[in-house]
Parts: structure tokens; sequence; C-alpha cells
């Protein structure tokens, strides 16, 4: 099993260093000089506008090396100590990985990670159509039911009064308008 | 000297203030005490409520938040064996014993005792030190600014823990992140890209939030519900002073290990906790019994954890630079509110300076306070179930995000770093260094184009005082030390 962690690790330090460093050159190539505008009197480039985010992507392309090669050489070491042991990782021992370190199976984490990011751009914009109370009382449910809780009474004080007393307080004590959505008109 | 005193207590005596520093401390006791909840997050979910408050009251109340929260770690620590927070880790080693045996009661007292005194040592530092530092931080121009951040920098190895590259890395996508918006010379844009939401840059709050709190949300529905803790009785007899003497030195050598840890950026107080613990079973006559419910264990290591927290406020008051995480935040907090922590603020802000000063030392006596009652609800507060915590939590980010800016943009932002949070979690590349180079990067670049301007494009200004080469020496000796150290852990292990 310790192998097999090992493995999985480092294929992900692989990918991990590759992307960085794709994602360094396309930011040194292609997002400064297209996303960052120079100004024409310039004595010196340290004083320009892109010098920083040019040295800093430098160092991110160095780091993403540094990563990538280090996965390389550790996949080669223990592929070598353990030949004929291990080729890849696979789905199941990913599983029984997972459930080493307290996550739920792959699978049904994945989905239900895949579920509660959804929820927030859901959530998100809920707010423009319903208002911040609703859409929150409305996620307030919807996560806790997620979460694996089936008392109602415990759901649904907590859905109507969290949001009820935030918006109180940020309307009447912090002065700042929440938004209301298609209840705008009761304000 | 006296008039700035008295000028402190007009502005800090008043009914908000003192009830901000007793909420505060009464919040953070609370959220450190419930497992997943982490100490940044309480100061980050309690920011954008002091959005209305005046500067001092806010400042207090996060400051609260900040000592209650490192205290409340140890109060599920010893009953549940969950520690609420990372420096609360080393007060299971003989806290959780202690509460088996039940002496659950006399282990949460002397946790509360040293916490308190290694907070008041500690406070006394803050008060003591900030203002010669501060002092000495008038000499500085930017490029003396300049070597203090890129020194500052290396406290991003403190918190990367053993992922040091991985850290480099998060730290160099926060100084990305805090180059978007207008450039600050020449006022042209820098990854704007059209959207006019990014003209003064990423908000410092939503991207906190987004960081702190929404990857453990999101982290909770991927884990297997872990409900089942097993909660000690709060039984037995109450420590007693002859405990708390019998303990005094390991506390006071704890709360000096903390105070000198907490000043030095990146440290915190979980090696505060371990190096406090560990002196004290070096030193005691008896070694064998820690790790068993000796409560000599449990006051060494919540004094080495608390000793921290005045400490860490020393480099952020003196020169603006934040000594970890929270300090970070509360950075950030001082920015909201129209303040520039540094040298400058000592002259300009004195009575402010004297009036946080006044608080902390009043939020020591709230700790105490706080403390006591919250032993008797201890099993209540721990046994809050996540999955009604999370949702909660959730629901609070959205507003704090949007009370930032009344912007529903900020909420998207928050939404994008919660999401780019939760990836880091997962592939245990350490979200702190991101925050704290969101933070010094606008300070590092600004410092360092002043610093041009000034010498007409003359590199050699950045060595050109003694306080520059100082830093740098420092800077070199401890980069050397990181690796060298990473080195050697990587080869053993």
């Amino acid at each position: 099993m310790v192998i097999e962690v090992m493995t999985f690790k480092r294929n992900t330090d692989v990918f991990f260093g590759g992307a960085l460093l794709v994602f360094a050159l396309l930011g040194l190539f292609v997002a400064i000089p297209n996303g960052i505008v120079m100004p024409s009197n310039i004595n010196s480039q340290a004083l320009g506008p892109q010098f920083w985010p040019k040295i800093i992507t430098i160092s991110l392309a160095i780091f993403g090396g540094i990563i990538f090669i280090q996965g390389l050489v550790q996949i080669r070491h223990s592929t070598f100590r353990n030949q004929g042991e291990l080729k890849n990782v696979n789905d199941r021992e990913i599983v029984v990985l997972e459930n080493e370190s307290g996550d739920l199976p792959i699978r049904l984490a994945l989905l239900r990670a895949s579920i509660a990011m959804t929820g927030l751009f859901a959530f998100y914009f809920a707010i423009n159509i319903l208002g911040m109370i609703i859409s929150s009382s409305v996620a307030i449910i919807f996560y806790t039911l997620l979460g694996g809780e089936r008392k109602i009474k415990n759901i649904l004080p907590l859905a109507l009064m969290l949001p009820t007393g935030l918006y109180y307080f940020f309307v009447y004590a912090a002065d700042i308008p929440i938004p209301l959505g298609i209840f705008e008109v009761l304000r | 000297m006296f008039e700035h005193l008295v000028d402190a207590f007009v502005l800090f005596l008043n009914f908000q203030n003192v009830t901000a520093v007793f909420v505060g401390v009464a919040i953070g006791t609370i959220v450190g005490a419930i497992p997943g909840m982490t100490t940044p997050m309480a100061v980050a979910l309690a920011l954008p409520f002091t959005f209305s408050m005046q500067p001092i009251t806010g400042i207090l109340l996060l400051l609260g938040v900040y000592k209650g929260g490192l205290y409340g770690g140890s109060l599920t620590a010893i009953m549940i064996k969950t520690p609420g927070t990372p420096a609360a880790a080393c007060t299971v080693l003989d806290g959780y014993p202690m509460a088996q045996k039940g002496e659950a009661r006399r282990a949460l007292d002397m946790a509360l005792y040293a916490s308190v005194f290694a907070d008041l040592m500690s406070n006394m530092a803050l008060i003591f030190c900030a203002g010669f530092l501060a002092s000495f931080a008038l000499r500085f121009g930017p490029p003396e600014f300049f070597t203090l951040v890129i020194f500052s920098l290396t406290i991003i190895a403190g918190v990367s823990g053993d992922r040091l590259i991985f850290g480099a890395v998060s730290a160099c996508f926060g100084l990305l992140l805090s180059t978007v918006g207008l450039d600050l010379i020449y006022g042209t844009e820098r990854f704007i890209f059209g959207n006019y939401d990014l003209m003064s840059g990423f908000n410092f709050i939503p991207v906190l939030i987004g960081l702190f709190a929404l990857p453990e949300i999101i982290n909770f529905y991927v884990k297997k519900d872990d409900e089942n803790r097993s909660l000690n009785a709060l039984k037995g007899s109450h420590a007693t002073f002859a405990d708390f003497r019998r303990c005094f030195k390991s506390i006071f050598r704890g709360s000096l290990i903390g105070v000198v840890l907490g000043a030095i950026p990146g440290i915190g107080g979980a090696p505060a906790a371990f190096m406090s613990y560990s002196e004290a079973k070096r030193t005691s006559k008896d070694p064998s019994k820690f790790g068993k419910g000796e409560i000599e264990g449990v006051a060494a290591s919540e004094a080495g954890n608390n000793g921290v927290a005045g400490a860490t406020m020393i480099p952020l008051l003196a020169l603006g630079i934040p000594g970890d995480v929270v300090t970070a935040v509360i950075l950030g907090a001082f920015m909201v509110h129209g303040l520039r922590p540094g040298p400058i603020m000592f002259q300009e802000n004195i009575e402010l300076v004297y009036a946080i000063f006044i608080g902390i030392m009043l939020s020591s006596v709230y700790l105490f306070i706080v403390g006591k009652i919250c032993i008797k609800y201890v099993s209540r507060i721990g046994n809050i179930p996540n999955r009604l915590l999370y949702p909660a939590v959730l629901v609070l980010c959205v507003f704090g995000a949007y009370a930032v800016n009344n912007s529903m943009f900020d909420i998207l932002v928050m939404i994008i770093f919660g999401l780019l949070g939760f990836a880091m979690l997962r592939l245990n590349v350490p979200a702190a260094p991101f925050l704290i180079a969101v933070v010094l990067g606008p300070l590092l670049e600004d410092n360092f184009r002043q610093s041009l301007l000034l010498s007409d494009g003359d590199p050699s200004i950045f060595f050109r005082s003694v306080i520059c080469i100082v830093f740098w020496i420092l800077t070199f000796t401890t980069i050397t030390f990181l690796i060298r150290n990473h080195l050697k852990t990587r080869k053993k292990s």
C-alpha cells in the first residue's frame, strides 16, 4: 500500500509540475504581453509594469520544472525498486488510498464534491433572482440534506433564522443594503 | 506620553469597545473549540461584521477572536481528543489522558490558567517591544522596507510545513494576484482584460474567505461523517493553587518560548507549544509521566501556544508586517478601516496604538472569564455537528463577501477562490503562503520601484545601508537553513 500511495502522489506531482510549467509559459508569452499595457516612456525595464509579473511567472516556471523533475525521478526510483509489483494506479487502488485518508469512496466523493461546487454557483445565480434571504435559506436546506441531516426540527430553524438575522444585522446595524431579488418591492 | 495615554483611555473607554473585546474572545473561544473551524476562518468571518464599527472597535473584536481561538482549541483537545486548532495538538498528549483518568476539570482549569498567564506575558512583550521597534523602523526608507519584505517572505517557509516548494508556488500565485489592477506608478492596466470590477485589483476579503472557509466546507462533503466523538465526562476536582505553583516554572518558560517564537514571523503557536512541552519534559524530575496525563504537560503546551498571541502583533504593529496568517487577516482589517500599521502609525495615531494595548490587556481578563464559563458548556460546543455548522458558515461567507463592497462580483470571486483553495487542499498545496503573499505583494513591488526611482535605476541602492545588508544576510541565512533542513527531512523520509 505504501508503494501505491507513493506512486499516486508522484503522479500527481508530475501532473502538477507539468501544468504549472505550461501555465507559467502561457503567462510569460501570452498573458503578460496581452494583459499588461506598457507605457511608451519607460527608462528602465525594472520600473515597467511587466517587470514583477515576469519575475513571478519565471519563478513559477522554475518551481514547476523542479516539481515535475522530482516527480519523474521518484517514479523512476520507485519503479526500479518495485519492478513487476506495480505499473499503474487504477481506481480501485485510489479508492483504498482515499479510504485511508478518511474520504468517501472516490466516485461518491467526486459526485458529492461536484454537487457541492455546482450548488455554490446555483446559490450565486439564485441571489440575483430570489435575493439573499430566500436563496440562503434554500442553500442551508440543500447543504444540510447533502451533509446527511434528516431532522426537519434542526434544519428549518437554522434555514429561517440565520439568513433573516444576518439580513437584519447588515441592513439595520451595518447599513448595507442586502439584495432581495424579486422581493425588492417588499423593502 | 501621559497625554497620549489619557487620550487612549478616552478613545478606548466606551461601551462598544469594552463589549467588542468580550464578544470577540467569546466568539474565538467557541469557534476554536469546534473541530474543523480554524482561527483564521473565525477572524475572516468576523471581519465583515466590523465594517460598520469604529476602527478601534472592529480591530479589538478581531483581536479578541484571535486570542479566544488560540485558547478554545484546547477545550476539545482535552475532552474529545480533537484539537480545535493545530496549536492545541500538543495539549492532547497529556490533556486527553487526564480526562480519561477522570481529571478533565483539573486539566481544563490548568489549560486556562496557563493560557491566561502566557497571554498576559505576551501582551507585556508587545507593549514594551513594539514602540521600540517602531521607532527604529522610522529610519527605514523604500530600500530598507523592500529588503524587510523580502526577509518577511521567508515566513512562507514557516507556514508551508514540509511542502516548501509547493509553499513557494502558492506564494508566487499570491504575488501574481496582487499585480492585478491598475499599475502603481504608470496607472496602466494589468490583467484586467476589460473587466472593470478588476480595476482596483481583487479585494482581499473575498479572496481570504474563499481560501480559508470554502475549501473546508466543500471538503466536508467528500469525507465520511465523523460525528461519533467519544466525549469524556467533565468531572474531577478543580486545579488548585498548589498545582499552578508546581507548574509555574514550565508555564513561565513556555510563555517566554511563545513570546520569542511568536515575534519571529511565520513560526506560530504549534511549534511554540511543542518546544515548550519538550522543554518541560526534558527538565522534569520524572519525564516518564509525560504523555500519560501529566498536568505540567498541559500547562507547558498551553503556555507555549498562547504565548505567541501578543508577540505576533509586534511585527504587525511596529513594521506593518504580518507574523502569521491571522495577523495577515488583521492587517487586512486595518487597511479596510483606512489604517496602515507600521512606524508611521506610532507617530500619527499613537492614541489608537495605546488603545489597542489597553484592549489587549483587557482581553486577557476576559479570556479568564469566558474560559471559566466555556468549561461548563464545552461538551455542547464540541458536539455541534458539521452537517449543520458548515451550511451556516457558507451563508456567513456569502453575506460577508457581499458586504465588503455591496458587490455580487465579490461573491463570485469568493466562490472561485474557494474552488482554487479546495484544489490546493486536495493537492496538499498550503494556502497560507498565498494569502501572506497577497498582503505583502503590493508592499514589495511598491518599495522596489520607489527605490529604483530614487536611484535612477541603480540596483546598488538595495545594498546602501547597514539595515539592508543585515536583512539580506538574514534572508540568505534563513533560506540556506530552510533548504538544508528540507533536504535533511527528505533524506530521512
